[in-house]
């Protein structure tokens, strides 16, 4: 059976829970729809991939391979050219913490009706001749509770962060605002809201336990009823109840994403999306045959990505990712990802870090929380850098790397982040899939790529494709869609209609734009 | 190459962008007198005529070339070439009014031991056995590098200059370093074998760096040779284009467009000291470690690994088994490869204006040959995809190294001598360059690519052992733990070697 990240035991107390835990993590059910399978999910990759095993087919033999990469996010070193000046730098860790707001909103046609999420600010990706920006501007909005008598009750706002590289991290404060505690993590949802599905008083307590004390249940689950705003068949606007949603695990809530962190929340930091990606990346393409000329631009990871449309281009960990997978492929090796599968932290290093006097701090300050460490292959899932009590300064106090401390961010830059993967030498399908895609530098910022199509066209300079390469700084009023209109009803009178279908029932959440 | 600077060579330091080649190199660190600040600028600025140009410097280079070609018996010229750089106390010192933002800079070398991860005072973190930079009382305001041929004409320059100076300046850095023949360095390896090519034109428009690459192959535009990229000069020296990550066109000027800045470059000096018995112990142990697994290898040859190259500079990319003195011999083939890909062949179009057949060379995406845990590797990994992305990266961590072996060579009897080498670099971000390869490549076991581990040359041991990996074409690969440091720093300093019309500018002071 596939184990959780890094073989983490959290129902160690209870056998029973263990058992239906794994069950689920490991549960196919391919004729279930709309199901999330956790790891059936890589049962099916694994299936339709040929270079890519299902280790539990076919015993991986050997030592793991680790993959890695940088956790700062690379897509804000491009965009701010982070090395061109101090202030260019802050200015990217800055940017790094600012959480985006998420909406969602239905749209309901003859055929059905879907149910779709996204980052605010990237409203215009997802306008089509069906639903022309200024509607969906208006639709979009946060879920709400719903209430006895089907009122409509308050929002339940949620955030992602700007973190893409599988590590995302917190800041908690003092009072003063001094920087209390740090806390990174690795931890993938997918775990967590497995975990809730079997054991959601544990979940309560691990969040206590790691993240406040006085974390409550509600906090971290969905009310017993929930609704989305959109537009009915009829073309009308209005409310519509989620019964999928009503009870389940929030991975949004705000207690891993504006109020502290317990695990992954950008959208493509799932196992789900890491799963996807190697077993995209096993594909061998035609890139991979061609000669490399030294110093060829753009670079064989960049080539190879667009070529295969998978992943994020302009991230560190996406690109190392694909090529490592694509070389061993093309090598004539197949792979798999090592279980347990996860994204792992393999080091933050915290020699930079000194108190007010130099007093050096990295050997005191930093500290495993979740996961293990490991000359060879450390599963670190979670790091928290703290001063040991009865310190008489805090964080604030303290510099990094001859800076002063002010984020998170800049701790991040000495992280490094890994995935491990098992070769089967020898045994590739070598067949080669042409390019979906090629790379295309954006005409202002030549460090910023998108995917044109493979006949050498970009997208235009306004193109919203671009959105996905654009970071999201801060709430300014010209350029960011408002969340919902201002010209809310009253509470009272926000009710269901009562010629709403519900949405049919869904499992887990929306990634993406694939409902799920 | 169209669009590549003019670089100001007049005005450019010669230890920049060409280097002391020399036999003996002396450098002072001096503490200025503040309060009598009017006498120090007196007795200094006759000095700053002194500073080498990189046109002087080149002009040298190409007349010792010449001398040599011409089969001259090695005449050692009296010529002493200076370079002088300003700490950021001394920018102070001498009411600069700009200053560079650059914080490693700022901080001064003994802030930066505790990141590198030198030995330092658990309680203070003021580095531990430093004979200078680690205390500011030990901190210099200039640091002033004499290279030459002959020692006692190094002496008498140096000397000429203290005595100049006289009471107003406070010697707080006085090394010596001495070429070993054959261009090694204390563990017997030959170094500095590998150095980035800044573009860049010369005042009459042919390039800096000669291009040998015929104008139609393709890795003509990124590379002066086999082996050895082309790199922006902003990386190098303030005033120019810097290198982007991504893309081969020039960056933004790497000074921001500040005249102080402009010609002006980052120079950390890190004295190195090299326990070369700990270092064949440690070899030793490494291969019975090895052995032990059923890899049957020699101490010279775990050594090797550890290095990526065999003592005569020939690379384990392209001699795997043992050292090849012909490979070693031809500075072409000694540099000429890459790891992620094989390098082409091609018909090369030498300085003196004769061809030469490139055979080309094979990659070594695996490791088989050359370890990703080998020096070489892990601080310039070339062609390959590295953690924070492509090698752009690479291009844009790189640095010019000027360093100089010190101390008496090993002579095989254990001894407690103090030997090692005089590290020196120039670059333009100390973070972003220096710091990048030493903090994220040379001392972490997961980067710049896979599990490599941590660098058995230079990079710091952490309990248990620095975690090796090495792999085999026909084997499984081998896991082990490499315990034992014997590189530490004892001195070090950061410094801004302005461009020569600026030097003289800070050394004036402000016009009455």
């Amino acid at each position: 059976m596939f184990q959780p990240p890094a073989n983490q035991d959290d129902l160690a107390e209870s056998p029973d829970l263990k058992n239906a835990f794994l069950e689920l993590w490991n549960r196919q059910s391919p004729n279930l729809e709309n199901e999330v399978n956790y790891m059936g999910d890589f049962v099916t990759i694994a299936a339709d991939n040929p270079n890519f095993v299902d280790p539990r087919k076919t015993p991986a033999i050997g030592d793991s391979a680790g993959v890695p990469w940088n956790g700062f996010p690379r897509l804000l070193s491009r965009y701010y050219q982070d090395t061109t000046s101090e202030a260019a730098r802050a200015r990217a860790e800055e940017v790094a913490e600012i959480l985006t707001p998420v909406v969602y909103w239905f749209v309901q046609r003859g055929d059905g009706t879907s149910l779709r999420s996204a980052l605010s600010y990237q409203l215009p990706l997802y306008a089509s001749n069906d639903l022309d920006l200024d509607e969906l501007l208006q639709i979009a909005r946060p879920l709400r509770a719903l209430l006895p008598g089907d009122v409509v009750g308050d929002e339940i706002l949620q955030y992602r962060r700007q973190q893409d590289e599988y590590l995302e991290w917190h800041v908690n404060r003092n009072t003063d605002g001094t920087l209390r505690r740090i806390a990174f993590t690795a931890e993938p949802p997918d775990y967590w809201r497995a975990l809730a599905e079997v054991a959601p008083d544990r979940v309560v307590e691990l969040y206590r336990e790691h993240v406040d004390q006085q974390i409550q249940k509600s906090d971290l689950f969905y009310p017993d009823r929930v609704a989305v705003f959109g537009r009915f068949a009829n073309g009308s606007h209005g409310w519509l109840e989620v019964p999928s949603f009503g009870g389940q695990y929030n991975a949004l809530n705000p207690w891993t994403t504006t109020n502290g962190v317990m695990h992954l929340t950008h959208g493509a930091n799932t196992l789900g999306a890491e799963v996807q990606l190697a077993g995209d990346a096993s594909v061998p393409r035609s890139v991979d045959s061609l000669p490399v000329t030294p110093g060829q631009d753009p670079a064989p990871e960049i080539l190879r990505i667009a070529c295969g449309n998978y992943g994020g281009i302009n991230r560190s960990s996406d690109p190392n990712i694909g090529l490592a997978v694509g070389n061993q492929v093309h090598k004539g090796d197949r792979i798999t990802l090592t279980d347990p599968v996860g994204l792992y932290i393999a080091k933050i290093d915290l020699n930079g870090l000194s108190g007010p006097n130099g007093e050096p701090l990295g050997p005191v300050a930093g500290s495993v929380t979740r996961g293990h460490d490991d000359p060879f292959e450390p599963r670190i899932l979670r790091y928290v850098v703290e001063l040991p009590t009865g310190s008489n300064f805090t964080l604030s106090g303290c510099k990094f790397d001859n800076r002063p401390l002010v984020r998170g961010a800049q701790i991040a830059r000495e992280a490094t982040v890994q995935l491990y993967v098992n070769v089967y030498p020898g045994s590739a399908d070598g067949n080669a899939a042409g390019c979906v895609g090629r790379p295309c530098r954006h005409p202002d910022n030549g460090q910023i790529f998108g995917v044109g199509d493979n006949q050498g066209n970009c997208p235009s300079i306004d193109s919203p494709r671009w959105l996905t390469a654009t970071p999201y700084e801060g709430a300014n009023e010209g350029a960011v869609p408002k969340m919902g209109p201002s010209d809310w009803q009253e509470p009272e009178k926000r009710v269901l209609s009562k010629d709403a279908v519900s949405v049919p029932p869904k499992r887990g959440y929306i990634w993406n734009n694939r409902e799920y | 190459m169209a669009d590549e600077p003019v670089l100001e060579i007049d005005d450019i330091q010669g230890h920049i962008l060409v280097g002391f080649r020399g036999k003996h190199q002396r450098i002072l660190g001096l503490k200025l007198g503040s309060e009598n600040i009017g006498d120090v600028r007196k007795a200094l600025l006759p000095w700053v005529g002194r500073v080498t140009s990189t046109a002087r410097a080149l002009d040298y280079r190409t007349a010792a070339k010449v001398q040599k070609a011409a089969g001259a018996a090695a005449a050692e010229s009296e010529t002493v070439l200076v370079a002088m750089a300003v700490t950021s106390s001394g920018l102070a010192t001498l009411g600069a009014v700009a200053t560079l933002e650059d914080p490693d800079f700022l901080e001064g070398a003994g802030k930066s031991a505790a990141t590198l991860r030198d030995a330092i005072d658990p309680k203070t973190g003021v580095p531990v056995g430093w004979r200078f930079g680690d205390v500011e009382e030990k901190t210099p305001d200039i640091v002033i590098v004499f290279g030459g041929d002959l020692e006692s004409a190094v002496s008498a320059e140096s000397d000429l200059l203290l005595s100049d100076l006289g009471s107003n300046a406070l010697k707080v850095v006085d090394e010596w370093g001495a070429r070993i023949p054959g261009e090694k360095e204390h563990f017997g390896f030959v170094d500095g074998l590998s150095q980035p090519a800044p573009r860049g034109l010369l005042p009459d428009g042919s390039p800096f760096v000669h291009r040998t690459l015929p104008g139609g192959d393709p890795a003509a535009e990124a590379y002066a040779r086999p082996g050895r990229p082309l790199v922006w000069p902003g990386q190098y020296v303030f005033g120019y284009a810097s290198e982007l990550a991504d893309s081969f066109r020039p960056g933004p000027d790497s000074g921001g467009g500040q005249a102080f800045l402009k010609n002006g470059s980052l120079l950390v000096l890190r004295r190195l000291r090299q326990d070369v018995e700990a270092f064949r112990d440690g070899m030793g142990k490494l291969a019975g470690d090895f052995v032990a697994k059923g890899i049957q290898v020699s101490a010279e040859t775990a050594a090797a690994w550890c290095v990526g190259r065999w003592p005569d500079g020939s690379p384990l990319t392209l001699a795997p088994s043992a050292a090849d003195p012909a490979i070693a011999a031809d500075e072409y083939l000694a540099n000429g490869f890459l790891f992620a890909q094989a390098t082409p062949a091609a018909t090369l179009d030498l300085p003196d204006g004769t061809m030469k057949q490139f055979p080309g060379s094979p990659g070594d995406q695996e490791g088989y040959s050359c370890p990703y845990f080998a020096h070489v590797r892990k601080v310039n990994p070339r062609d390959e995809q590295v953690d924070f992305g492509g090698s752009g990266i690479t291009r844009q961590a790189q640095m010019l190294r000027r360093g100089i072996p010190y101390g008496p060579v090993w002579n095989g009897v254990k001894d407690d001598t103090d030997r090692g080498l005089l590290f020196m670099s120039y670059q333009t971000s100390i973070t972003n360059q220096f710091h990048r390869l030493i903090k994220r490549w040379v001392n972490d076991t997961f980067a710049p690519l896979r599990t490599s581990g941590i660098d058995p040359l230079i990079g710091v041991a952490v309990a248990p052992g620095r975690a090796l990996t090495r792999k085999f074409a026909d084997k499984n690969q081998v896991r082990t733990l490499l315990d034992g440091n014997w590189v530490r720093a004892t001195g070090a300093v950061y410094a801004f070697a302005p461009g020569i019309t600026e030097l003289r500018k800070l050394i004036a002071g402000p016009t009455s």
